[in-house]
């Protein structure tokens, strides 16, 4: 069985997101911050109709994250909205590439050997021309903010 | 086919709930064969319907039970309580054959056997003796007319309708607003404009209208509900109801379903007393309960009033000093509203004994929770043996909300109406009637809590420049809470959109609204923002100095000051209670008797007074005396500045004298 994933990149590395979670790409839109938020979420925005929670996935996935995070309150950006449990979120993606349909049986899901942080938001990756390409899972991201929030405020 | 379905489900299991009613009012007067015909014909329909849908369980129970309905309108048997418990088992258990049926397209698998004996058992028993005994539960509950000339329509295709309504209300306001900026003289627009507002309102309140549904439809069940909740806790309980005509969203309605229920189990459980215990109180051996809805100031207040035993303050606050909620002196010294809202904390229960019904300590704060989603709000008003009532203020719709604009660093947020009693402006405020860093505020005559927005946003910049220009008194619980914001913008309606999940970890928003620009506007939650605020005065300004670093010092006059770390807190101590022994004057505080000093002559004599002292109880290295004080200036100062005298700091540029604690202290024995 395959599956659809999109290439998007962050800071020229290149990841996967299934496009069964995609709701659209958006561009320009307006940011409002959400004061006492922890820095995994930028802010929240109207898209579409929809209140959507603007995820600061750079500081989810880079090591150095506390210096990368200042760079990611911009709006000019290309942002992927997806929906997860019927609510819409969205990232900055630098840029696409291509659409792929990716085998189950070539996803590696041993993903002991990827850095920490992008492990813990993937559900496994993929190899294409001895490239690395960890596929982002959306339940993970979520769950790990829902966590970050619940630590902060319990 | 599928339509057909759904209407027959809707339509049965809305019968089902007047004929709950009319069994209870049937067991209260015996006399009143229309309520066996009224039951009959729900029965009936239903047997009927079932055939259709070959339903063969369904039809089988409903004629059993169509056979003692029978039996009763025939006089072969009679109405007792017994036969009245079985209807309302045959009634439940129809119900929850037609809701398994929603849900899994076919019939339980138990053959309702055990119930069709006890029909058969029940018709074929010898009639018994006319029973005399008085009914034990009474039912004031007027019934829901129900009109014919209705058209049914899909709630969805009403739901889509609203948010149309809601978006053209927002364009409406935005097209107001930009017509402010371009200013035009032409008649003609300005008419047309005038009128499109006006249908627009119109539309407004039509489409609403649609929407809402009467209260008393959630009430149809608390008869039946009371009834055995009674019976099982050995109680006589009566409820009526005034104002079930009042309508509201029919989502709000189904919100508060379990609210109420829970409510209402409480004030059955903890509140109304056995009959024994109500007669030994010179009370009628009938508890009561009333519940009443009606309109106020643009929202809906539901009432839920018992003449129970009351909440008892002394267990109220074991409670809170065992859960260590707040100290002693703080419970002793709280209002006794304030002690009320305490059972709105998560866990806490007074109930000594945990049973099926209630007393886990697990639900007021539930209650409260399901309120806020609704942009509701909660009061609670108690007196000793005279019983509890619960005040729901619940808004109409919630497809707009009505909001108060504030802004705080250029950012705008939302404070529900329902939360807000007055704006005023800082600069109509004198200095001295904020107190403690602008901790309180002098409300008419009365000191409230008071945050700053922003605050509570995570700003801190307070200590730089004070920049708020208003302060919204609001309404929480039943008290007065002051927040200090930078502006405050306008009242408006605004369109409600969900507040995306992950947020709610995130307490002090309730919501999000769209401005008409299209941007979010995130909606505070005033209730969340006071929490833990007393709306009392010195047992807050005591924990204030428990929080303050040991480098601050508290204003005593214009000349004096005193460390705030020698402060254990400050009290009022009355003058008949001071006591005089060899010349010296010491007071009982507490557990200590301290000795008192006074820190000026001006009342030389103050245990020959009759009117109250402000002190301060100071401590140094416990050691402990009662400082008496001339009056206190209400301020804490962290940005002194220190001279080359240890007794003497600056601020403002002018000269204060440190009180020299340890000095003090040590003359005292």
């Amino acid at each position: 069985m395959s599956e659809e994933y999109i290439q998007f990149s962050i800071n020229k590395k290149y990841f996967l997101f299934p496009v069964t979670h995609i709701v659209e790409v958006a561009k320009d839109i307006e940011i409002f911050n959400i004061p006492l938020a922890p820095k995994e979420i930028i802010g929240i925005s109207l898209i579409h109709g929809k209140a959507t929670i603007i995820i600061n996935l750079t500081y989810l996935l880079h090591e150095n994250a506390e210096n990368i995070a200042k760079l990611d309150v911009r709006e000019h950006y290309h942002y992927l909205v997806f929906s997860f449990e019927n609510e819409n979120y969205a990232f900055k993606c630098d840029g696409f590439k291509n659409q792929l349909g990716i085998e189950d049986n070539n996803i590696i899901k041993n993903i002991e050997n990827l850095n920490p942080k992008i492990a813990q938001n993937t559900d496994g990756y993929t190899s294409i021309n001895h490239h690395v390409y960890p596929i982002i899972s959306p339940e993970k991201i979520i769950i790990n903010i829902r966590e970050k929030l619940n630590k902060k405020y319990s | 086919m599928k339509d057909i379905e759904s209407d027959f489900i809707s339509e049965s299991i809305q019968a089902i709930e007047k004929a709950d009613n009319s069994l209870i009012e049937l067991e209260n007067n015996p006399q009143d064969l229309s309520k066996i015909d009224e039951i009959f014909r729900i029965v009936h329909s239903i047997k009927g319907t079932s055939g259709f849908f070959e339903l063969k369980k369904l039809n089988s129970l409903s004629n059993s039970t169509e056979n003692v309905l029978s039996a009763l309108k025939n006089g072969t048997i009679n109405i007792n309580s017994s036969v009245v418990s079985l209807l309302l088992e045959s009634i439940e258990t129809l119900r929850n054959i037609i809701l398994f049926f929603k849900d899994n397209q076919k019939e339980p698998e138990d053959n309702f056997e055990s119930l069709i004996d006890k029909h058969k058992k029940i018709v074929e028993q010898p009639k018994e003796a006319e029973s005399s005994s008085a009914p034990k539960t009474l039912i004031n509950l007027s019934p829901l007319s129900i009109e014919n000339n209705s058209l049914r329509v899909k709630n969805e295709a009403v739901e889509k309708l609203v948010q149309t309504l809601a978006d053209l209300v927002m364009y409406k306001n935005y097209f107001n607003e930009f017509t402010n900026v371009v200013s035009t003289n032409n008649y003609h627009f300005h008419d047309a404009l005038s009128k499109i507002n006006h249908t627009i309102n119109n539309l407004q309140e039509q489409i609403l209208d649609m929407k809402l549904q009467p209260i008393g439809l959630i009430w149809t069940s608390m008869p039946r509900f009371v009834r055995n909740l009674s019976q099982e806790l050995k109680k006589k309980v009566k409820i009526s109801f005034q104002g079930e005509q009042t309508s509201m969203d029919k989502l709000i309605l189904e919100k508060i379903k379990n609210p109420l229920i829970h409510i209402m189990r409480n004030a059955i459980d903890h509140g109304i007393e056995l009959p024994e215990d109500r007669i030994a109180k010179d009370k009628s051996e009938i508890g009561s309960i009333e519940l009443s809805a009606y309109y106020e100031k643009g929202h809906i207040v539901v009432k839920i009033a018992d003449d129970g035993a009351g909440l008892d303050l002394d267990k109220i606050k074991k409670k809170a000093l065992e859960k260590g909620l707040f100290s002693e002196e703080t419970l002793n010294s709280m209002s006794n509203k304030d002690l009320f809202q305490l059972i709105l904390y998560p866990g806490f229960s007074t109930s000594s004994t945990v049973n099926n019904i209630s007393g886990r300590g697990v639900g007021m704060d539930v209650v409260e929770k399901s309120l806020e989603e609704i942009h509701g709000s909660l009061e609670i008003d108690s007196s000793k043996d005279q019983g509890t009532t619960i005040y729901l203020n619940i808004p109409i719709t919630l497809a707009l909300v009505k909001v108060l604009l504030v802004e705080s660093q250029n950012k705008k947020y939302a404070i529900p109406e329902i939360n807000v009693i007055e704006v005023i402006d800082t600069d109509s405020i004198k200095l001295e009637e904020f107190f403690y860093d602008r901790n309180f505020v002098n409300y008419k005559n009365k000191t409230i809590p008071c945050r700053d927005l922003n605050e509570v946003l995570g700003y801190k910049n307070r200590e730089k420049e004070f920049c708020s220009k208003n302060i919204i008194i609001c309404s929480v619980r039943g008290g007065l809470y002051g927040l200090l914001v930078e502006k405050a913008l306008s009242l408006k309606e605004f369109v409600l959109t969900p507040i995306p999940s992950i947020l709610s970890a995130i307490q002090i928003f309730q919501g999000c609204i769209l401005s008409p620009d299209s941007k979010i506007i995130l909606i505070l939650n005033i209730n969340k923002i006071m929490h833990g605020l007393i709306s009392n005065y010195a047992p807050e300004i005591n924990e204030k100095f428990n929080e303050l670093s040991n480098d601050s010092i508290f204003l005593i006059n214009e000349n004096q000051a005193i460390q705030t770390k020698y402060i254990e807190k400050i009290i009022e101590i009355e003058a008949n209670k001071i006591k005089i022994i060899n010349r010296k004057k010491f007071y009982k505080a507490g557990d200590d008797i301290l000795e008192i000093k006074q820190l000026s002559t001006r009342n030389n004599n103050p245990a020959r007074g009759s009117s109250n002292f402000k002190a301060i109880i100071v401590n140094y290295q416990t050691k402990k005396l009662i400082l008496l004080l001339d009056d206190y200036s209400n301020k804490i100062l962290n940005d002194f500045e220190t001279t080359d005298k240890p007794n003497l700091i600056t601020y403002n540029k002018k000269i204060i004298e440190l009180i020299d604690i340890k000095k003090i202290v040590g003359r005292s024995k």
